[in-house]
């Protein structure tokens, strides 16, 4: 990406989704990319420096979750390495889960080696802007201060009377309602709790009604998150819930595309080996115990705590206390008003 | 009251708890927060400019184009029409009517006043790749895997529309940042390579339903 053209200087961004900035000289120009995957339109917007009021930072959490997405799947990849490994030494996919704990392990330093998180907005008389190529804050504060310089150049100093503001003690709220609890959030939770200990108890009772149901609550749980994340997005919910509940949408994608492929794998191999044919496969899973899972074993016990873990960090928040409202003061009748 | 905007969760915060410490902890979403304030924050506040009343021009003076119960106080640049304060615009160092940004904004397609742009060679791109990255985006699930024929099916479709849009708009302007035709050029190689495959895989089945 060039890093000046016509009369714009790189501020920061790139040619991606989030767009760019670019300083001009007495305007700052946004570049807003919209599409889907890679952008299709660009918008373009001029700001001129003398018009912006405020450059703020807020941090985020992000920071945390990302890391933690990345370290859930690098956890459970190295455990399925390391079991395969001591199994069956280093060949085959061992080579392939090793290449994927490098690849986590790599994008996990690079992540905490980017620093926290953060969000950025232009504030205007007519207009918030977000600022989305600003996301890291140790680059940020050191661009937007570089911003701020470039507007008090043409700002001028600060008027020597600062007005002082007037208006309510109080913070005035942003959009987002307050959370009030979710039916279908505690129902989420309540199923994912199931197919948690579902899970946990798969290997050690010989049914396959257990299994079936284990079957069914996957997907189950997978299309029940997707609405209540919706929902707990609306509102201003509690960072538990939401952290459960994305927790939850990533175990379930990836233990379905564990549980795929070693389902494909598994049936290939025991074909020829045990001459389980596919028909019989369903009953000889279903009856397969702790010590026949193997590797396995690990994988479907781990899925069913970190499901058990989630739902239940996630449970509490579902459902908010209703009390009642402060009274307000009443003012005396007129009768009682003393002159 | 000067409030100035949580980045986060976009709550109105007085203008003075960042002039105490300069980082707070936003009330409503309760992140750190950190403002830099600018002298013009305070200058509206401290000098309004109130709304200047319809001006009628005198004897002899010259009325607005747009609006003749307005005395005209400056000339469009690029239209040369004389205009009032209300019709007209700063743009950088130049004065323009409202009508002359309208049109340079949408319709002129100067640089200088853009409003927005598609980008044809990402269009082009995205067709010729993107059924290829959803199919692997859904193959990846466990749910997705036998959708993932869909947008592989799609690329019948999506090749000579790749290939239309990149020769149609090949000499089209692309981002307001320079580039060159790389994405072009990547978006015909592989809607050649699909169509390829198309026509190879088409032949052997017609030559083994024949044989």
């Amino acid at each position: 990406m060039k890093k000046a053209f016509d009369d714009y200087t790189f501020l920061a961004g790139g040619s991606g989704m989030n767009g760019s900035l670019w300083k001009g000289p007495d305007h700052l120009l946004v570049i807003e990319a919209t599409g889907f995957l890679m952008p299709f339109k660009e918008v373009y917007r001029r700001i001129d420096y003398k018009n912006i009021q405020a450059l703020t930072l807020t941090e985020t959490r992000a920071y945390i979750w990302k890391a933690l997405l990345i370290t859930l799947p690098l956890m459970i990849v190295m455990a399925f390495a390391i079991s395969v490994i001591s199994s069956s030494g280093f060949h085959g996919a061992a080579w392939g889960l090793s290449v994927a704990v490098v690849a986590l392990a790599a994008l996990l330093t690079a992540h905490l080696l980017k620093g926290r998180t953060c969000l950025c907005t232009l504030q205007t008389a007519v207009l918030t802007l977000r600022l989305k190529p600003f996301k890291r804050k140790n680059k940020s504060t050191v661009l937007l201060e570089e911003l701020a310089e470039l507007c008090r150049l043409h700002q001028g100093p600060m008027p020597a009377e600062i007005p002082v503001s007037s208006g309510p003690s109080q913070m005035l709220f942003g959009n987002k309602p307050e959370w009030l609890g979710s039916v279908l959030v505690r129902n989420t939770m309540i199923v994912s709790l199931l197919w948690g200990l579902l899970l946990i108890g798969e290997l050690f009772v010989d049914a396959v009604l257990w299994f079936t149901l284990d079957l069914v609550f996957l997907p189950t749980v997978f299309f029940m998150v997707i609405p209540s994340l919706v929902q707990v997005s609306r509102a201003r919910a509690p960072g538990s819930l939401l952290a459960s509940l994305w927790g939850l949408l990533l175990t379930t994608l990836l233990a379905g595309v564990v549980y795929f492929g070693l389902f494909i794998a598994s049936a290939i191999s025991l074909e020829k080996t045990k001459g389980v044919m596919p028909a019989d496969y369903f009953y000889w899973m279903s009856s397969l115990t702790y010590g026949e899972a193997q590797a396995g074993s690990w994988f479907i016990i781990g899925t069913g705590i970190i499901a058990l873990f989630l739902s239940l960090l996630g449970l509490p928040s579902t459902s908010k206390r209703r009390t009642l409202a402060p009274q307000l003061h009443q003012a005396p009748p007129p009768s009682q008003i003393q002159d | 009251m000067i409030i100035v905007r949580c980045a986060s969760c976009y709550a109105m915060i007085p203008d003075r708890l960042f002039r105490e410490g300069g980082v707070i902890d936003c009330p409503a979403c309760a992140r750190r927060t950190r403002s830099i304030l600018l002298p013009s924050l305070y200058k509206a506040a401290v000098s309004p400019t109130p709304p200047k009343p319809p001006e009628p021009p005198g004897e002899g003076e010259t009325a607005c184009f747009y609006d003749p119960a307005r005395k005209a106080t400056q000339a469009c640049d690029h239209c040369g029409v004389f205009v009032s304060d209300a019709w007209a615009a700063k743009w950088g160092t130049q004065t323009v009517c409202l009508k002359c940004l309208d049109q340079l904004r949408s319709k002129t397609k100067d640089q200088r006043y853009e409003g927005s742009r598609t980008l044809w060679d990402n269009v082009a791109l995205g067709s010729a790749v993107g059924p290829y990255v959803i199919a692997l985006m859904l193959s990846l699930t466990f749910f997705g895997l036998f959708l993932a024929v869909i947008p592989l099916m799609f690329t019948l479709v999506a090749a000579p529309i790749a290939i239309f849009v990149a020769l149609r708009f090949w000499s089209a302007p692309r981002s307001l940042v320079p580039r060159g035709p790389l994405r072009l050029i990547l978006a015909l190689v592989f809607s050649g390579l699909t169509l390829t495959a198309w026509v190879i895989g088409f032949v052997m089945l017609v030559e083994s339903a024949t044989h």
